[in-house]
């Protein structure tokens, strides 16, 4: 009796006494932040999703949004009860967006996801920066801060610029947009000869000379905006240092668009996106109509939204190669076969002429809902194209310097003084050449050549043309010229206010 | 003083008889009902320790008696009976089993006490209150049984469970499921208890209350206790049931008819109309009449020192939608043993629960949901085609045929769960009991799913409608606990009780699991079964997870009462948990009740003889919520999607950073004041409670921004929140009729909780609001129709205040500045948005019945909630005029065409009033006559009807719509979105058979 006594005491205390108060929790299927890196492999890798946080600048990241459906090229109209989600496509179309809209958080939201791991792969690499290869990195990640600190100046004027991380600010202030501007032009300067030296043809994204030199000359030709001084003549001189690396023109102008683009020797710097492995680039999905899916045998349906304004559309002169990449008109199957869209009950045959911004069901017929608006096919959707596309997105593409070297020369030197150049693009494009291009022609130009590739906002601002009204649009206040601050970075840091003007 | 007086006169009464000779008393002793012996029926001397048990054959025998001795017969679930001696010799008694007894005692975790001497907010169920007929999960049984514990359920669908909140427990970041406890086992999925194996439901509601389990006690206990064996000879109970399950409401869509009546009367406005000529109710075509049959068998007995009972419940589930469906198998056994002079018992019990599930896709708006689609679907497009082959067009996008969907997806659960407890009772010295509770829990569940490669031919061209998906999922959850008491029961002087506890508790949880995937299958035979069958397969589709979490806890108990007037009872918990950050692992649990027991004062009971009970009960405690995910202290890096290597483009996977570390992570706290009321008069036959609490919820976890600026994530998980609330609840038994051929027993329950959000942030990060409760659907994306928002309640819906239409057809809303605006002019602006509505009901009310005439039976279960709103999202979808012609719309849509287009923001034309009453359960029985049938105790046939009725003039399919709050992203919670994701409410028939041999 009495040891069946003993024996439960002794079993109660065992098992008290035992891991009695340890509250253990082994980590497994993660790594603590405070052993991470744990090695130098991995230091470098540290850096990949600064390099990669471009993925989503076309769709999710907001940047394309912000910088095409606000201007006078893209237009995403509301579709009876498609296509209107809460009017955020309107209010950029319109310039009416707020602090809560959706691209706006988008964008900054990308920009200051890729900041913080850039300081911090900058401080982790810096201690083995007389490794060459991490040299390389190092010197990379600072012109990939440096791109997206332009980003930030380019579409919220002044911003937070924490340049490390372990000693940053917790609530950092923002810095004014031309000390940033000063600041990052001379990371670039700093690192340029550390960073390697393209090699056009073979295909690669990462961050090289040419990278750089297509950076600076991007923040030249808009320092006036950023700072309030031109800068052409070190636009002109960043172009030339572009075109000495090798670039060429493609003989036809869609032939960087195509799907198997990655080793253009047009293109500068790109996402080098994949319908698998690298997902994000969904033009085909928002642009094309449901039907079009007949025309390239696409596995999935797409959505039929985006088209381009009809203005947009008068601007190619019928022999414009660079057409071919609008689809408009009478829509055909792969095998040849004329679509007919039969919920609307007519052939499809997509007009360049939206009615309206706002179309809705009680006013527009389906024919205009389904089947008005250009859609835009100039990156090339291959046969059984899936929700995402494989084609390389160039973000700097050579056209586009030569274009800026046009437009600088133009602007040092009066009408007519980018000529060689401007003809050089319209040879191209079998377009009529004219000669003495003022900038109007030039901007013009650009939106023949650049379309929806992301410059336009920022050209009609360089342009002074973004403020003005176009269709659905009517002119806005100069105060649009940049996002205000998302409402979600101030909650969680008041040192953003104040607020941009007029918001 | 009086009494004493008594007591002495007792006394001298007695003195005389002890001269008397000694004497050798036997008898027997059988069960009242039926006359079987009862064995280990205790025989005892009042006043002593002297006794006997019985035999197997119910007999005892006891020498040396006097005459003046008391016999007292005592034995679990009979009324004790006392017999004074005198000058018999044999004394035979029938036990009278009292089903009342056993609600005499309520648990209070690590303990019972009788329900009179409660001190905190306690309730129970007991098994003849419960709703019967089709439970699809036990907890149904308490459905409006309980003040202040809602039990709902959106939608009909088998496979999903009901939601349970006490008091309105909610976290943000946190959970707000009660902790549950099986027969003193914590965390067991009470899912895998049949129904017919329960004998009760214990509730505890105040902090004070579930201070005893400390940080996992804010959200409330309920305690399950299942049915043990009894001594004697073997009982075999048998139930079964078939049920039919029919939807109760249909969406209100169109026809074929009246579709094409309406586009033929506006031929002007539609004439582009293509009429693809079928004539489909598309609801009719994926909904069915489902079938339920439910087999249970039960086998237990004993002996005076160890009872048995086995049970094993088979439930095949047929849901209304095709091919949702479930099958549940569960067993248990539960074995007790006395043993070393009945000081030591043991318990052992074992379950385990099968289920395989099969699953339709129907939450939200996709191309395989099938609700969506078949809403959505014209009633003039027919299934297939000339040919036999399903029909399908492309009207507009994610259009497709919900036959086909229910057809081709193959989307199933395999789930195993098994439970093990022992328990040692050891009674150490009389008064003082060592408990030892060790138990085992392991769930596992397999998943498959597939989608096969469809192609299909729209208008003239063949096109690939889905390319194929397929996944295969394992998960393993296992909790192992050890838990230890000490408890200390001791009376002084005939009026101190005072009970003392003092416990420790271990808690260790493991899980892990894995996932593979694949698209574009070269054979849809082959299937997710051979996941090798995948052409498409990219880094990222392997996936696996694993992780633990320990959970310590100390605890201490004092109860005291005097006389049982007079009550103190004091508790705490020290809890510690691996989930809380470094700086916080461990946190105190105090709690304080008091209460005072009127009946029992003099002036009480000499005046007023009718009051049997009158107490007043007050109470302080602080409890705290820690059902949150583990490692959300931690600083934590892991492979994130998937990347390139930009200088070669091949695929890498990214390592990254998920949120930040908050080493000061912490629990929710939950502080609660309470103050009741326990009383019964007229001999118990009217009782009841009336509760009113406060609490206080402090430093409620939840997920912020950080200035992405300067920190590797975009998040931190901080406490923060707080919340106030309040509520009533009041709890009215009434025993209204109690003849010997007639009763009439009832139970009404009301409660009311008020939920306020106090502070969203934790002053480090701001936070003004939160925008919850986002819709989607086609043209409406990113609309939140509810804010969470300082000073408002909980459940707030927010948007534009919806002031008419325009002569141009336009909506009109009406802005904070009182000016009329077009909505679409102040769409995007946050400016002109306000609350427009609440989801949470003013009050609850749920009124049960019981009645028995002779052999029949009779009980109905009424529930009310009222004053809550619903967003009909629903209705703004598919009663949207923009979709005519390209889908199938409500009479909604008929109304406003021509009138007004579709609405895609939070609107409050869409707020409706979502207060019902229903007639949960009715069930009407017959007992055949005992011993009719040779060897049957019992026979029983019943048939039952659950969801009888629904009165409300809510205007979608129920408006029984989450109120137990949803969360669609962290530290999110929102309520009463109905948004044509509602598996239909269903009504069921049940016939069933109870046979007890």
């Amino acid at each position: 009796m009495k040891y069946i006594y003993k024996i439960a005491i002794v079993l109660i205390a065992s098992f008290t006494l035992y891991n009695c108060t340890d509250l253990e929790s082994d980590v497994s299927d993660f790594i603590p932040g405070d052993s991470y890196p744990e090695n130098s492999e991995q230091a470098i890798r540290v850096a990949n999703p600064v390099f990669t946080k471009t993925q989503s600048m076309l769709d999710g990241g907001g940047w394309w949004f912000l910088q095409e459906v606000t201007s006078d090229e893209a237009v995403a109209p509301t579709r009876g009860a498609d296509w209107d989600d809460g009017g955020k496509w309107r209010v950029l179309h319109q310039h009416t967006w707020g602090n809560t809209t959706e691209a706006v958080n988008q964008l900054w939201g990308l920009i200051y996801d890729a900041v913080p791991r850039a300081n911090r792969a900058i401080e982790l690499l810096e201690v083995n920066a007389e490794n060459p290869e991490v040299a390389k990195v190092l010197a990379q990640t600072i012109v990939a801060r440096a791109y997206y600190y332009y980003l930030a100046i380019d579409n919220y004027g002044d911003v937070p610029f924490p340049r490390t991380f372990t000693n940053a600010e917790e609530f950092p202030h923002r810095t004014p947009r031309a000390e940033v501007f000063q600041t990052i032009v001379q990371d670039i300067l700093d690192n340029i000869d550390k960073l390697p030296t393209p090699n056009p043809g073979v295909a690669s994204s990462s961050i090289n000379k040419g990278t750089a030199y297509a950076l600076l000359a991007k923040l030249y030709i808009n320092a006036e905006v950023y700072t309030g001084t031109p800068m052409w003549s070190e636009t002109i001189d960043a172009c030339n240092n572009v075109i000495s690396l090798g670039y060429s023109l493609e003989g036809n102008p869609l032939t960087p668009f195509l799907t198997d683009n990655g080793a253009s020797k047009e293109n500068i710097y790109t996402i080098a996106y994949d319908e698998n492995k690298f997902t994000g680039f969904n033009f085909h999905m928002r642009t094309l109509h449901y039907l079009s899916q007949q025309t390239f045998k696409m596995s999935v349906q797409p959505w039929n939204g985006f088209a381009i304004l009809e203005s947009t559309y008068n601007l190619f002169g019928s022999s414009d190669l660079r057409a071919k990449g609008l689809l408009v008109g009478q829509q055909y199957a792969k095998d040849g076969s004329e679509i007919v869209d039969n919920v609307a009950g007519v052939n499809l045959i997509l007009t360049p002429n939206v009615p309206a911004l706002l179309m809705d069901a009680n006013t527009y017929s389906l024919n205009q809902i389904r089947n008005s608006g250009v859609r835009v096919a100039k990156w090339e959707i291959k046969e059984g194209a899936k929700g995402n596309l494989s084609n390389d997105f160039a973000l700097f593409r050579l056209a586009d310097i030569l274009l800026m070297k046009a437009e600088a020369q133009v602007r040092l030197n009066g009408n007519g003084a980018g000529d060689a150049l401007v003809n050089e693009i319209k040879l191209r494009a079998k377009a009529p050449t004219t000669g003495n291009y003022s900038l109007q022609d030039i901007l013009n130009e650009r939106g023949r050549e650049l379309l929806w590739e992301g410059t336009r906002r920022q050209d009609l601002i360089r342009f002074g043309k973004f403020n003005e009204s176009w269709w659905e649009k009517n002119t806005s206040a100069n105060t649009r010229n940049i996002f205000p601050v998302p409402q979600f970075a101030i909650n969680a840091n008041e040192n953003l206010l104040p607020q941009n003007p007029g918001y | 003083m009086k009494n004493f007086k008594f007591f002495l006169f007792n006394v001298m009464l007695l003195l005389p008889l002890v001269m008397f000779a000694q004497q050798t008393v036997k008898g027997k002793v059988t069960e009242a009902a039926g006359g079987t012996p009862l064995p280990g029926v205790g025989v005892i001397i009042k006043g002593t320790t002297v006794g006997a048990a019985t035999d197997f054959d119910g007999n005892y025998i006891l020498e040396n008696v006097k005459p003046s001795d008391v016999l007292v017969f005592s034995y679990v679930g009979f009324n004790t009976q006392s017999i004074t001696v005198g000058t018999n010799n044999i004394i035979n008694v029938a036990m009278v089993e009292n089903t009342e007894s056993l609600d005499e005692v309520v648990i209070i975790g690590y303990g019972t006490v009788e329900k009179k001497d409660k001190t905190g907010a306690a309730v129970k169920v007991s098994a003849k209150d419960l709703n019967q007929g089709t439970l699809v999960d036990p907890i149904q049984a308490i459905q409006g049984k309980a003040a202040g514990v809602s039990v709902t359920k959106q939608g009909g669908d088998p496979n999903s469970g009901f939601n349970v909140r006490i008091r309105g427990a909610a976290g943000f970041a946190a959970g707000g499921d009660p902790l549950y406890v099986v027969n003193g086992v914590r965390g067991v999925d009470i899912t895998t208890i049949a129904p017919e194996d329960i004998i009760s439901f214990d509730v505890l509601k105040d902090a004070a209350s579930t201070a005893i389990y400390g940080a996992d006690g804010a959200n409330g206990v309920i305690f399950v206790t299942t049915k043990s064996g009894k001594a004697g000879a073997a009982k075999i109970e048998y139930n079964t049931y078939l049920a039919m399950d029919d939807v109760y409401k249909k969406l209100g869509l169109q026809s074929a008819k009246s579709y094409r009546n309406y586009i033929a009367a506006n031929q002007d406005k539609y004439g582009d109309f293509s009429d693809a000529g079928g004539s489909v109710d598309w609801q009719d075509e994926v909904y069915r009449s489902g079938i339920t049959i439910n087999n249970n068998l039960a086998i237990s007995g004993g002996s005076e020192t160890n009872t048995y009972r086995a049970s094993i419940t088979n439930t095949d589930f047929e849901g209304v939608i095709v091919g949702s469906n479930k099958n549940r198998t569960t067993g248990r056994l539960d074995l007790t043993q006395k043993s070393f002079d009945d000081k030591l018992k043991i318990t052992m019990g074992m379950s385990a629960s099968i289920e395989t599930n099969d699953y339709i896709n129907y939450e939200g708006n996709g191309n395989t949901d099938v609700l969506f689609q078949s809403f959505q679907r014209l009633p003039t497009d027919p299934i297939y085609n000339s040919d036999g082959s399903y029909f399908e067009t492309s009207r507009v996008f994610n259009y497709y045929n919900p036959v086909a969907i229910l057809d081709q997806i193959q989307n199933e659960r395999d789930a195993k769960k098994y439970t093990g407890n022992l328990g040692f009772d050891y009674t150490i010295i009389e008064g003082l009991v060592g408990n030892l509770n060790l138990s085992y829990l392991r769930n596992d569940s397999e998943s498959t799913y597939f989608e096969p490669k469809y192609s299909n031919t729209i208008g003239t061209q063949n096109t690939l409608i889905r390319t194929g998906y397929g996944k295969r999922a394992y998960d393993n959850w296992a909790q192992a606990m050890l838990e230890g008491t000490l408890t200390y029961k001791k009376t002084f002087n005939d009026v101190h009780n005072l009970t003392t506890l003092a416990g420790y508790s271990y808690i260790k949880q493991d899980w892990d699991g894995f996932l593979a995937q694949g698209r574009e299958p070269i054979s849809n035979s082959l299937g997710a079964d051979k996941l090798q069958n995948f052409e498409d397969v990219q880094l990222g589709d392997i996936e696996s997870y694993k992780g633990e979490r320990t959970d310590i806890g100390v605890f201490g108990r004092v109860m005291y009462d005097y006389d049982s007037k007079y009550y103190l009872a004091g508790m705490i918990r020290r809890d510690g948990s691996s989930v809380f950050g470094d700086n916080n692992q461990w946190g105190w649990f105090p709690s304080v009740q008091l209460a005072w027991n009127m009946a029992n004062e003099n002036f009480i009971e000499d005046n007023v003889n009718f009051i049997n009970l009158l107490k007043l009960r007050a109470s302080w405690g602080i409890s705290g919520n820690s059902n949150i995910d583990s490692y959300l202290s931690y600083l934590r890096v892991g492979p994130s999607g998937t990347s390139i290597d930009p200088d070669t483009g091949n695929p890498i996977v990214n390592l990254d950073y998920y949120n930040n570390g908050n080493p000061d992570l912490k629990w929710d706290e939950n502080e609660e004041i309470n103050l009741g009321l326990d009383f019964g008069i007229f001999n118990n036959r009217i009782s009841g409670s009336v509760e009113y609490y406060s609490k206080k919820i402090t430093e409620m976890l939840s997920v912020y921004d950080v200035p992405t600026e300067t920190n590797y994530a975009g998040t931190i998980f901080y406490n923060g929140g707080e919340m106030k609330n309040s509520g009533f609840e009041a709890t009215l038994v009434g025993k209204v009729f109690n003849t010997d051929n007639f009763k009439w027993n009832s139970t009404f329950t009301f409660s009311t909780n008020k939920m306020e959000v106090v502070s969203l942030d934790g002053g480090k990060y701001a936070l003004d609001y939160r925008d919850v409760g986002y819709i989607s659907a086609p043209g409406i994306v990113g609309v939140a129709t509810q804010r969470m928002l300082p000073n408002h309640d909980l459940g707030t819906f927010y948007g534009f205040d919806y002031a008419g239409v325009s002569e141009d057809g336009k909506w009109l809303v009406k802005g904070n500045d009182n000016e009329i605006h077009y909505l679409d002019d102040v769409s995007q602006s946050d400016e002109h948005k306000k609350p427009i509505g609440n989801a949470l009901p003013d009050f609850e009310m749920g009124w049960s019945n019981n009645f028995t005439y002779k052999n029949w039976d009779l009980s109905a279960s009424f529930r009310a909630v009222v004053g809550h709103d619903i967003y009909n999202a629903t209705k703004q979808v598919f009663g949207n005029p923009d979709y005519i012609t390209q889908r199938n719309v409500l009479d909604e849509a008929l109304a406003l065409d021509g009138y007004v287009g579709g609405a895609y923001q939070s609107l409050s034309y869409y707020i409706e009033d979502g207060s019902f009453l229903k007639l949960d359960n009715i069930n009407f029985g017959y007992t055949l006559p005992k011993n009719i049938i040779k060897g049957i105790t019992n026979l029983r046939v019943y048939t039952s009807i659950n969801n009888v009725f629904t009165l409300t003039n809510y205007d979608g399919i129920d408006p029984e719509v989450n109120f137990s709050g949803g969360k669609q992203n962290e530290g999110e919670i929102y309520f009463g979105i109905d948004q044509y994701n509602i598996y239909p409410k269903t009504r069921t028939i049940t016939f069933g058979i109870n046979v007890e041999l």
